[in-house]
């Protein structure tokens, strides 16, 4: 069953002299308790990608496209209606948790509020046990419901906003580096409790990371974006044992491996392209050591082979204006 | 020989006390940041210095180049304690000792364009005339792969990429010549790709420059490029010292082996996950006996009441850990 589904959404900024395409023509779906890894590096959309789906991108950014969530378009939706959806149907857990918890209020009472907010049917004593049992599950003992934020360390609060989020089972999680500001081992803690948590309530999960190492231990599917486009698209483990976008290619070989005799370093040389100006043609052209005449031409459509969706010209099945 | 060497290096934060923790003659409470650090770089060797927040690996750093007082212990530099010179003999030595930030926007003034700012370090150590200076500062730009350099000269810092900027910062740290550089998670903000593209840059400086390196760094993989050495720290101690590869294939103290396991695999291989419970505590109240015996599942009574030093296990490789005694 299809939980979420993006037909060619295009997500446009307007700032006082430009207009920058963030996310330009991107089409997916998730399975009911899949995970998704969206990967890429900094500015390459996958964040906006997460907010959009929550309709959380500020005042004034366009949206193009449709964001299907269990089969209602959310674009279609009131602001209140889609208040109603948020945290019931489709939750997001952030890098900061700090920024996500209101300092001054109690743990219970974030979890009171959202909870009543969605099930105005409970008391307020049926709503503090359900926050207790969701605590538990995250291994947090309920009577810490008391306590604020603060008194949370940084693993802890993460543990939190899982709490929150899951609370009333959602049927998509979007987790927008999760672990980033964790230290290796609290990640670790806090990737394992997200899988498991995942797994018992069949949530779906698009987790959003500049990682390939944590995509490759939760992921079903992974996600590659560029500049704004999902470049590739496969199950993991094509994406690990045959990529196809020569971004792909390059990103995994940049990634520092635990061979202790191999010391050479591998890049990527140039950097990604602003994106209120992009390249014509593919966007990734300029970086591209296989790039071809049509490359800086014409921006490649979506080729798929074998199960792998991707956008370069090298996979186009006639090739002309090959160099 | 030791080009630099701390010995028995302590740095103490005091607690804020409230009124009433006065009034009540509450005893000082201090966060051990650094409680008893000892190691040394050979000249034109590289240690990495890994933990994770709160191990106090960039206090020692910031302890070594004095931006910090040390509250006990020594540093020796080339040969010469320095843990006691005044402010204006700091300032002098600090033209051979030369640290790299994380953030380069936050080492970098905004409204002084960054050939002025890598030509500042130079005036202010006298050295050279005007034009020499600029001289100097086009051609450490060229080496740091920053061209036009003419181009890159008159730029501010928000006209540059973030990778362009931590290599202004590199350049800014070179062209004084430095012994030691002090690399505090100088590549930790970058996206892979830029990463590995400045990586490469301190490998070739280093060799080239033939430069001594204390690398700070949370991350263990990062190392392997640039480091000979790499020292393990956690809640203010070293536990475990050695060669790289020794500690990657061989680490012995059980919270190293936790550091390596936890490390996302970019590899369809499943790995064996050994993670301890809970998180680092806090430096205020360090556990007894081993820092680490509360998270530790191999801990033993010894554990819990005496403190293991740094012991030789194998040919350069140290541990703390009363596991191997």
């Amino acid at each position: 069953m299809k939980v979420l589904e993006l037909e060619n959404v295009s997500v446009r900024y307007k700032t006082e002299e430009k207009t920058v395409n963030a996310v330009e023509n991107v089409s997916f779906h998730l399975e009911k308790g899949e995970t998704l890894g969206l990967v890429g590096e900094s500015g390459c959309g996958k964040s906006t990608l997460g907010f959009s789906i929550m309709r959380l991108l500020p005042k004034g950014t366009k949206i193009d496209g449709s964001i299907k969530i269990e089969g209602t378009d959310i674009s279609s939706l009131s602001d209140e209606e889609m208040r109603q959806i948020r945290g019931s149907k489709v939750a997001m857990i952030f890098q900061d948790p700090m920024t996500s918890l209101n300092p001054i209020l109690r743990i219970e009472d974030h979890f009171v509020e959202m909870i009543l907010t969605h099930r105005p049917e409970l008391s307020k004593e049926d709503a503090r046990e359900l926050a207790a049992k969701a605590l538990e599950d995250v291994g947090i003992n309920r009577n810490r419901l008391r306590d604020y934020p603060f008194q949370f360390s940084g693993g802890m609060r993460q543990r939190v906003m899982i709490a929150l989020s899951i609370v009333l089972n959602p049927a998509v999680l979007i987790a927008d580096e999760p672990t980033t500001s964790l230290d290796v081992i609290v990640q670790a803690q806090i990737m394992e409790l997200l899988e498991k948590l995942t797994k018992e309530h069949k949530t779906a999960m698009i987790l959003i990371t500049h990682d390939m190492g944590l995509v490759a231990e939760a992921a079903d599917r992974i996600g590659v974006m560029y500049a704004g486009h999902l470049v590739e698209l496969a199950s993991k483990e094509r994406i690990f044992t045959n990529p196809l976008h020569p971004y792909t290619v390059g990103l995994l070989r940049s990634i520092p491996n635990t061979d202790v005799n191999d010391k050479e370093l591998r890049y990527i040389p140039g950097s990604p392209p602003d994106l209120s100006n992009p390249p014509e043609g593919c966007r990734f052209a300029p970086r591209c050591e296989k790039a071809m005449k049509i490359c800086w031409e014409k921006e490649p459509p979506e080729f798929e082979i074998d199960g792998t969706r991707v956008k370069c010209w090298l996979y186009g099945g006639d090739q002309n204006g090959t160099d | 020989m030791a080009l630099i060497e701390v010995q028995n290096l302590k740095k103490y934060f005091p607690v804020k006390q409230g009124p009433i923790d006065v009034l009540l003659r509450k005893p000082r409470k201090f966060v051990k940041a650094v409680d008893g650090v000892n190691f040394q770089i050979d000249e034109g060797k590289s240690l990495g210095l890994v933990g994770e927040s709160g191990s106090g690996k960039t206090t020692t750093g910031r302890v070594i180049l004095r931006l910090e007082e040390p509250t006990d212990g020594k540093i020796i530099f080339d040969g010469r304690d320095i843990t006691k010179l005044s402010k204006e003999e700091m300032r002098k030595l600090r033209k051979e000792m030369q640290i790299i930030f994380q953030d380069p926007m936050a080492s970098l003034n905004p409204y002084m364009r960054v050939g002025k700012a890598i030509e500042h370090a130079l005036k202010i150590h006298g050295i050279g005339d005007r034009s020499s200076r600029k001289e100097m500062v086009f051609e450490m730009l060229r080496r740091v792969n920053l061209e036009p350099a003419e181009d890159i000269y008159r730029r501010y810092p928000r006209e540059l990429s973030g990778g362009q900027r931590q290599r202004v910062v590199i350049a800014r740290a070179l062209i004084l010549k430095p012994r030691l550089v002090i690399a505090d998670e100088a590549v930790a903000m970058l996206d892979v790709s830029v990463r590995s593209q400045l990586l490469r840059l301190l490998q070739d400086l280093r060799k080239e420059f033939n430069l001594t390196m204390l690398f700070i760094t949370h991350d263990l993989a990062t190392t392997k490029y640039v480091c000979d050495e790499i020292a393990v720290m956690y809640l203010g101690k070293i536990v475990e010292v050695g060669d790289f590869e020794d500690i990657y294939l061989n680490p012995k103290h059980p919270y190293t082996q936790a550091l390596i396991s936890a490390v996302p695999e970019p590899s369809l291989k499943k790995k064996k996950k050994f993670i301890p419970e809970g998180e680092t505590p806090n430096p205020i109240d360090v556990p007894s006996g081993c820092r680490f015996h509360p998270r530790c599942p191999y801990r033993m009574d010894i554990c819990m009441k005496e403190e293991p030093q740094l012991k030789v296990v194998e040919e350069n490789h140290k541990v703390a850990c009363h596991l191997y005694n």
